[in-house]
């Protein structure tokens, strides 16, 4: 019979948990922030008005630009106003509960709580403090590292003597807290949780409800509830996961005592949701440490979907402040939300390879779970998942609606079908990683396996999440939105990486040769696809059925057009015929900025200047968008989706 | 007709019946809960270890459901009492004066103590035999009250 696994060779569950509730509270707090501060200030209207007034193009590009990444930039207020709230809180609380509970230092301890902490070897020992009440024998940790506090029930000096073995238990399992290092994790995650409810959750529902109409109020109001779900069910499950790795800590030096309180003890009595796992898990737990090392489905899942909304949020974000092509935008917010991720997810499925048989069916399970998750999370995101102009006048179309509704269903599917693949082949190569180099290296190895696996999850979110985006604005077919998104130079990447993360799989051919063959037979199918999906044309016009704009002299129509038409107005790259008819019909206008736009783009189709001809097109999108919300000139009441800036 | 006893009278009888031992420790833990005698909820304890250990000490056990009990049982009059003032001092205050005063409980008085006692018992999911050990013992000893106290 091998020896069980050490559940604390890599970081434990709990820990990886709290990264994702700290993901899910900053998610919902962005939006909080963009709501207050963009979207209930009728998106900055009297700026953006001036911006429409200015009489050249340079300057109303430049004006809208600086209004644009401002917008993107102050939503931080809101996750920086949540974590201002908890760093006050962190500081606060140790000397607020010390008061709450009217402690003392306990002197002298009694010996068998010194002989307790002294076997859990604790680099720091902790201070006991006696509250002046409970007649009930309870005890909890506080404190910030590396003053830790235990408190301790006044009526625990008395179990001291009647029931020294409970006593210690216990005392072990709050020292287990300690020696885990979970203690300020907790305490920063309850007041995260706080934060977001008092300063985010409840004040976002508030104002919807009380200045919207029934229905955009439900939009904020249910996507919030759905956000407070997912950070109390995390929550929860921290805290949860957190007693089992103390009473496994506390087995390390007390197991006898902490075996004997977990089988005649009795579980408190639950309120809402249960915060403490089940006696008999623990207990199965304490004697079979590898149950909390498998990879857990349901944290998949949540995963995906705290990444999905902030991938979709960041993305917007990014897009608009970076002066980078939109695909390496998306995948710097891919990559941001992918550390976190890692740490999360791919952390689970090496945990689960300490346990022996590793199940790699749960692995590819997990996988696509996490895939699910970022299908939901991208529909659930708010400020892209509800066209917010239908309700609220002034808000911005920049971020398309990644709805079920929006993208082509075709599109939809074949975009569904690719992100579950991708998902489950990282997962997958995670689980070979882990299989190869575990018995090798040992447990150190997720170091260098943590690194490259964030950057394959950036580069599968960000491409996924710029794809969905475009689908969601143009209704490409997926051939169209394939070929957008691999370009040759980044199929020279996508290369690059399937050759490194197979490469890196290379003690399978000894230790596991079946799946060594099988990773070969995905790599060799996976890199000629790339090069044959990056040498497909972009066809524009073959998707889009209307792709010239009417002839006429309004601003009005001709902007209702482009919002009928979309990108297809634009043509293909290197269509510079289309630049020119749209070039000409733009300076007959009855607007100042459009004629100086049709002189652009008549210009970049002279010198066949690619640049031009985009920048000519981010102008043409942005003086609709500004006609129809500023000037009353253009359509009323806009088809969506909005036509793509900057591609 | 005897002298009355007080709740701290009854309690160490109660805990002189169970385990005489243990009646040493009453005076600490008397005082501490008097200063705060309000119930303690046995639902979970967010930051505790989530479990309610089965205790063999009696002590800290019979103070906090005795105490709660008279507490219940004499209700009434604490409101009276009151009545017209605002605010937890208040309140607790006439707690604590209620919980030292000699006790003087009618019949229906002393079966809402045993009732509590049960109830107590059970929300701290204490054993069936345990809880009825206890409930025996605090019967026993407002019985004897009950005669003492005479028709």
């Amino acid at each position: 019979m091998s020896a069980p696994p050490d559940p604390f060779a890599l970081p434990p569950p709990s820990t990886s948990r709290l990264r994702l509730l700290f993901l899910t509270v900053g998610a919902g707090a962005f939006f909080a922030g963009y709501w207050f501060l963009v979207l209930a200030r009728d998106n900055w209207g009297a700026a953006n008005r001036a911006c429409a007034q200015l009489p050249e193009v340079a300057d109303f590009l430049d004006c809208s630009t600086r209004i644009l990444v401002l917008q993107a930039l102050v939503p931080l207020a809101g996750p920086a106003l949540v974590a201002m709230l908890v760093l006050l809180a962190q500081v606060a609380a140790p000397s607020v509960i010390t008061l709450r509970y009217g402690a003392k230092r306990l002197e002298p301890w009694p010996v068998a709580f010194q002989q307790t902490v002294e076997a859990a070897d604790l680099r720091s020992p902790p201070v006991l403090m006696l509250s002046d009440r409970g007649m009930l024998p309870w005890m909890f940790t506080y404190g910030r590292r590396p003053h830790h506090r235990i408190m301790l029930a006044r009526s625990i000096r008395s179990y001291a003597k009647t029931d020294p073995s409970l006593v210690t238990a216990t005392l072990a399992h709050e020292l287990g807290h300690l020696r885990n290092r979970d203690v300020d994790r907790t305490y920063l995650g309850l007041f995260a949780v706080t934060g977001f409810a008092l300063l985010a959750a409840v004040p976002m529902v508030w104002s919807a409800t009380t200045t919207l109409d029934l229905a955009p109020a439900l939009a904020v109001a249910w996507r919030t509830a759905v956000i407070c779900l997912l950070v109390t069910t995390t929550f929860t499950a921290v805290i949860r996961t957190r007693e089992h790795d103390a009473d496994l800590r506390a087995g390390q030096f007390r197991r006898e005592d902490i075996l004997g309180l977990l089988s005649t003890g009795r579980q408190e009595q639950r309120r809402l949701l249960r915060l403490h796992p089940r006696l008999d898990e623990r207990l199965k737990a304490l004697r079979d440490p590898g149950r909390l090392l498998r990879p857990s489905i349901a944290e998949a899942v949540t995963a995906g979907i705290a990444a999905g909304v902030i991938v979709t949020e960041l993305g917007v974000i990014l897009h608009t402040v970076l002066p980078v092509p939109p695909l390496v935008a998306y995948w710097a917010a891919g990559f941001v939300v992918a550390m976190p991720v890692t740490g999360v997810a791919g952390l689970g499925v090496w945990r689960g390879a300490l346990v022996r048989p590793f199940a790699v069916g749960r692995a590819l399970a997990a996988g696509f779970a996490f895939g699910a998750g970022l299908l939901v999370g991208a529909v659930l995101a708010p400020r892209t998942s509800v066209q917010w102009s239908r309700w609220l006048a002034g808000a911005p179309d920049q971020a398309a609606v990644i709805g079920p509704g929006q993208i082509p269903p075709g599109t939809a599917i074949w975009m569904a079908a690719a992100i579950l693949l991708l998902t489950t082949a990282v997962f997958g190569w995670l689980a070979l990683a882990a299989i190869a180099w575990l018995p090798r290296s040992g447990p150190r190895a997720w170091r260098y396996a943590a690194p490259f696996t964030a950057v394959l999850f950036g580069v599968v979110m960000g491409m996924w999440f710029v794809a969905a985006r475009l689908a969601a604005s143009e209704r490409w077919s997926p051939q169209s939105v394939a070929a957008l998104v691999i370009t040759p130079q980044v199929a020279v990447v996508l290369s690059a990486l399937t050759v490194i993360a197979l490469l890196a799989l290379w003690p399978l051919a000894r230790r596991a040769p079946f799946y060594a063959v099988a990773a070969t037979v995905i790599a060799a199918a996976l890199l000629p696809s790339y090069l044959a999906l990056s040498s497909n044309p972009i066809q524009v016009t073959a998707t889009v059925r209307q792709a010239a704009l009417p002839d006429s002299t309004q601003a009005g129509a001709i902007c209702l057009g482009l919002y009928i038409s979309g990108v297809g107005v634009y043509g293909n790259p290197g269509d510079h015929g289309a630049r020119q008819r749209l070039g000409r019909l733009l300076r007959a206008a009855d607007d100042t900025l459009l004629n100086e736009i049709g002189e652009m783009f008549l210009r970049s189709a002279s010198t066949g200047s690619q640049d031009l001809a985009a920048l000519a097109w981010t102008a043409f999108v942005r003086r609709c968008d500004h006609l129809n919300r500023y000037h009353d000139k253009a359509v009323s009441d806009l088809p969506p989706p909005f036509p793509t800036e900057g591609w | 007709m005897s002298e009355q006893r007080t709740t701290y009278e009854l309690i160490e009888a109660v805990v002189a019946r169970l385990k005489p031992d243990e009646v040493e420790l009453l005076p600490d833990l008397w005082a501490a809960y008097v200063d705060h005698p309000d119930p303690e909820h046995a639902g979970e304890r967010l930051l505790g270890s989530g479990i309610l250990a089965e205790v063999a000490g009696w002590a800290p056990i019979v103070v906090s459901f005795v105490g709660g009990a008279v507490l219940e049982a004499l209700k009434e009059e604490i409101t009276e009492r009151t009545r017209g003032v605002f605010g937890w001092r208040a309140r607790r205050k006439a707690k604590r004066q209620a919980l030292t005063e000699p006790l003087t409980l009618n019949d229906e008085q002393r079966r809402m103590i045993r009732a509590a006692i049960l109830s107590r018992a059970r929300a701290i999911k204490m054993s069936p035999e345990r809880a009825q050990l206890l409930s025996d013992a605090v019967a026993g000893e407002l019985q004897r009250e009950s005669e003492s106290q005479g028709p």
